[in-house]
């Protein structure tokens, strides 16, 4: 299998009144094709940033890609000029927010958003979008398909608007697909579906698939491989399956050990990472995570570990290099 | 959404009410005969004492309201004063002036300021958005007489490129529409270029941008359609100040407005025809408010499909 | 390598400390308040800096061009324009503050006492202040002066009025959504009184709104004062007063046009500066509101 999409590098930053906050600062990651990734790390870590500066979708004031590379299709699309973008944008990578009520224009049909995208990236005319957004919207289990095209958005349920932005964003068979917390603004019994049809949707047409969450139960059933970011970087990455098992670093150890347990007896206190969220315009010397480390040694404050391997595919930046 | 219309019209009602009441009570707040007054200074002792029957003043102030309501349902309005013709004719006359005066300056205002609105928000820093933004601040706190002046020393007195008063071609339309019309442009562009920025900041231009469309295209489709919207909220605001504005545009190019009248006649203690007057521009008011209210819920489709 | 540690403590600033580094960004904001400011001494010590009696007429100056005499020129009647501009500034701001004090004296406890006790006492308040709307901008004011009579005192009182629904539905507004909030709830709950409650808690919350409607509304009082006088039915001559000296040179345009373009650019300079105050000031108070 071939490579999808390769980030070497990137770095983000925003220039704001407040201080240059590096909200993506040197991150490389890959995507195979018809794999799914899973991009985890809590609210403000960078990975939605990152996702965004993939489709260059990044507000230009305050924020700017100061350096990387990201290579898609044998290009990279940092040098790519706006009508290439233009192209890729829907086309080639997709992508899906995780604000579903406020994600669809609400004085437009669903019909017509669906089906712009189908007559710019496939030149298809009103009846075949017309048809094919019938198919789409029936592909995501929307009952009632015909009917639907003409309904306003606010007409739909939260989980049924997540579905017609996969739909949209599966429209032109792009070749990845990017979602962005798709699932946080739903239920939960919601989320099992909107997974479970992104999971067919992608397995299908053979597409990529780049999930950012913060569940890492979600990651665990539906990634191939995992990426863990914090304060803007890479902290840990491998194999879903392994890197759970045997996790390396105190960061994602804290995220693992700090979700409940059903089996756990009751009045259990909840585990939590000590310390707070680091201030992005104000990080510390050495390694971002070590104000709330309990494995820190000196070194942690002096230099930023690099990601070093491990075991197989199994990647982990940090000093003390814990393992279980 | 039916529910809402008549819960809107059910309030208007009270209000219109209460504006009959203030304009009835209008005239008996004032120290003296209410029937000298409504009869005019020189009037003899023959034409008070008319007046008096007419409007029944020597009844109790409920029974009198009810006259003068029953008088406006029937169109009398009383007599001027200063000409003796009856309030309805005097205004009716005037009326289709003065609306084509507002309606033309507030057309020009919407055209342009919605235009230099839209431009101004999707080219948020440039060099237009900030010589329009001036241009908008000092806009608004011109006065609207002062414009008028000036306007009228360069434009007909300097230049004689176009008549200063009067009233007989659509030449003479020019510069009074263009003044009245300056303060509510910049209203216009004002609202639209905050309504235009705060639509782009949505998620759905994020969407659609990431959805590979043309910049242009998310301008023409997505946010232009939610900009204009908010826009229609202003009206009512708009209408005031086309109301208060042609006081003073009338006054100051001689246009044949209910502007201009109701200024003469406060000058010349004229009460019937100022009652007359205000009655009209309140009524008006409350209609344009109402309508546009009402039509909002038929143009945004969120409230519209409830 | 990356940066070190920065110190927190000037980050943390007060809220003042904020509003005032925000207000301060913002140039013509400033500007409007230096203008202003000019504008209130140059008021209050008229006497003092007027080269002539403003009243003083010298019939041979009339309609006179600016000259070292009389540096802004003479109007219709002889009169120094700039001594007269001078006291007009004193008429103009008093006005303004007045208005402001009744209008928002009243306008604000109206609005306060509608928010709070809601229901009747609310929809039969609102109707009242729906009735001030019907009439429109100036008509209102015009209205008044019509029952009243002109002069400064009824000028005060007329725009005054005119400007009480706007304070009492702003406060409406604001008022409503303090209401809800926690620290009510628990005033309420300590059993303190409504008054107690509605002038120590729901107004201070209140505030910024309400300070920065009235700086606009003394752009508004000054304007329409200003057009009160231009129509004849403001101050009694032979007070100055920017409207009616405007109104007085306007016969005369086209040969001294000084006579009227200078007291207008009276008014525009200071509704102008009011306005840009007041936008400024909203915008410093904005929690949002952040520049690049």
């Amino acid at each position: 299998m071939g490579v999808c999409l390769e980030v070497r590098g990137l770095k983000t930053h925003f220039f704001t009144d407040a201080g240059v906050v590096k909200a993506v600062d040197g991150i490389s990651y890959s995507v195979e094709e018809g794999e799914t990734v899973g991009l985890v790390g809590e609210s403000g870590c960078g990975k939605s940033v990152s996702a965004l500066s993939v489709m260059r979708l990044i507000p230009q004031p305050p924020g700017r890609i100061v350096g990387g590379e990201i290579i898609f299709d044998g290009k990279n699309l940092l040098g790519a000029s706006d009508k290439e973008m233009h192209h890729v944008r829907g086309g080639k990578i997709a992508m899906i927010f995780q604000e579903p009520m406020t994600s669809l224009n609400p004085v437009l049909t669903i019909g017509r958003q669906l089906s712009e995208a189908l007559e710019i990236h496939l030149g298809m005319d009103k009846q075949d979008a017309q048809k094919r957004s019938i198919e789409l919207l029936q592909l995501v289990a929307i009952p009632d398909a015909e009917k639907r095209l003409s309904d306003y958005p606010h007409q739909l349920s939260g989980g049924m608007r997540q579905r017609v932005m996969i739909a949209m964003a599966l429209s032109c068979n792009p070749k990845l697909l990017i979602a962005d917390e798709p699932t946080t603004a739903v239920d939960v019994t919601i989320q099992a579906q909107l997974l479970e049809i992104m999971k067919n949707m992608t397995g299908r047409f053979g597409t990529s698939l780049i999930l950012i969450t913060h569940n890492l139960g979600v990651i665990a059933r539906y990634a191939q491989r995992v990426y863990i970011m914090y304060a803007g970087k890479i902290v840990e990455t491998g194999l879903a399956s392994d890197v759970f098992g045997a996790l390396g670093h105190p960061y994602a150890k804290g995220l693992l050990a700090s979700v409940p347990r059903l089996d756990a007896p009751l009045g259990t206190r909840l585990t939590a990472i000590e310390g707070e969220p680091p201030d992005m315009a104000y990080l510390p010397l050495g390694c971002s995570f070590r104000p709330r480390c309990i494995y820190a040694v000196e070194r942690c404050s002096q230099e930023a570990p690099p990601l070093k391997l491990i075991a197989d595919k199994h990647y982990v930046a940090c000093w003390a290099n814990m393992r279980e | 959404m039916t529910q809402y219309i008549i819960r809107r019209l059910i309030i208007t009602l009270p209000v219109l009410l209460g504006v009959s009441v203030v304009v009835f009570a209008l005239v008996r707040f004032i120290p003296g005969d209410p029937a000298q007054l409504l009869a005019g200074q020189g009037a003899s002792a023959d034409q008070i004492e008319l007046v008096r029957a007419r409007l029944g003043l020597d009844e109790p102030l409920i029974v009198q309201y009810f006259i003068f309501i029953g008088n406006l349902l029937q169109g009398d309005m009383g007599d001027s004063i200063l000409t003796g013709l009856p309030v309805t004719a005097e205004i009716m006359s005037r009326l289709p002036n003065s609306l084509l005066l507002a309606l033309v300056a507030l057309l020009i205002a919407s055209v342009v300021g919605t235009v230099a609105g839209i431009i101004s928000g999707v080219k948020q820093y440039s060099m237009f958005d900030y010589s329009s933004t001036l241009a908008v601040l000092l806009a608004i706190s011109v006065p609207v007489f002062w414009l008028a002046l000036l306007v009228m020393l360069l434009f007909s007195l300097t230049l004689h490129w176009l008549p200063a008063t009067g009233f007989e071609s659509w030449r003479h339309l020019i510069l009074p529409a263009f003044t009245l019309g300056a303060v509510v442009t910049a209203l216009v562009a004002r609202m639209a270029r905050s309504s235009v920025l705060d639509v782009i900041q949505q998620d759905y231009v994020r969407t659609a941008r990431a959805k590979g469309l043309s910049e242009r295209l998310v301008i023409l489709r997505h946010v232009l359609k939610n900009a204009l919207i908010p826009i229609v909220t202003i009206i009512g605001m708009l209408s005031a100040t086309l109301i208060s504005g042609a006081l003073f545009t009338e006054i100051v190019f001689a246009w044949p407005g209910i502007g201009r009248l109701l200024v003469e006649a406060i000058l010349h203690r004229d009460y019937p025809v100022i009652q007359g007057v205000v009655l009209v521009y309140a009524v008006i008011f409350i209609l344009v408010n109402l309508v546009v209210d009402i039509s909002y819920t038929y143009i945004d489709p969120r409230i519209r499909y409830q | 390598m990356e940066e070190a540690l920065k110190p927190v403590e000037g980050r943390k600033r007060s809220r003042l400390g904020l509003f005032w580094s925000k207000l301060r960004q913002n140039k013509l904001a400033i500007a409007g308040l230096v203008i202003i400011s000019f504008f209130f001494i140059v008021g209050i010590v008229a006497p003092l800096i007027a080269p002539h009696d403003p009243n003083e007429t010298n019939l041979p100056l009339m309609l006179d061009k600016p000259s070292m005499y009389y540096p802004l020129g003479g109007d219709e009647l002889g009169r120094c324009i700039l001594s007269r501009i001078i006291y007009g500034a004193r008429v103009s701001l008093l006005i303004g503050i007045i208005v402001i004090g009744t209008g928002g004296g009243v306008g604000v406890p109206l609005g306060l006492i509608s928010a709070y006790y809601g229901g009747k006492v609310d929809f039969s308040m609102q109707r009242l202040v729906d009735i001030m709307f019907a009439f429109p901008g100036i008509l209102l004011a015009l209205m008044l002066i019509a029952i009243l009579g002109v002069g400064i005192q009824n000028v005060m009182i007329a725009i005054g009025i005119s400007t009480i629904p706007i304070y009492a539905r702003l406060v409406r507004g604001s008022a409503l959504s303090v209401k809800e909030e926690q620290y009510v709830q628990a005033a309420r709950a300590i059993g303190a009184s409504d008054f107690r409650i509605i002038f120590r808690h729901i107004l201070p919350n209140c505030l910024s709104p309400i300070i920065v409607q009235s700086t606009l509304n003394m752009a508004l009082a000054i304007l329409w004062a200003a057009g009160l006088g231009f129509l004849g039915l403001g101050i009694s001559p032979p007070t100055a007063e920017w409207g009616a000296m405007l109104n007085g040179g306007r016969l005369y345009m086209r040969v001294a046009p000084h006579v009227m373009a200078f007291p207008g650019l009276a008014i525009f300079v200071t509704v102008l500066s009011f306005n840009l105050l007041g936008d400024g000031l909203r915008d410093a108070l904005d929690p949002r509101f952040y520049r690049r």
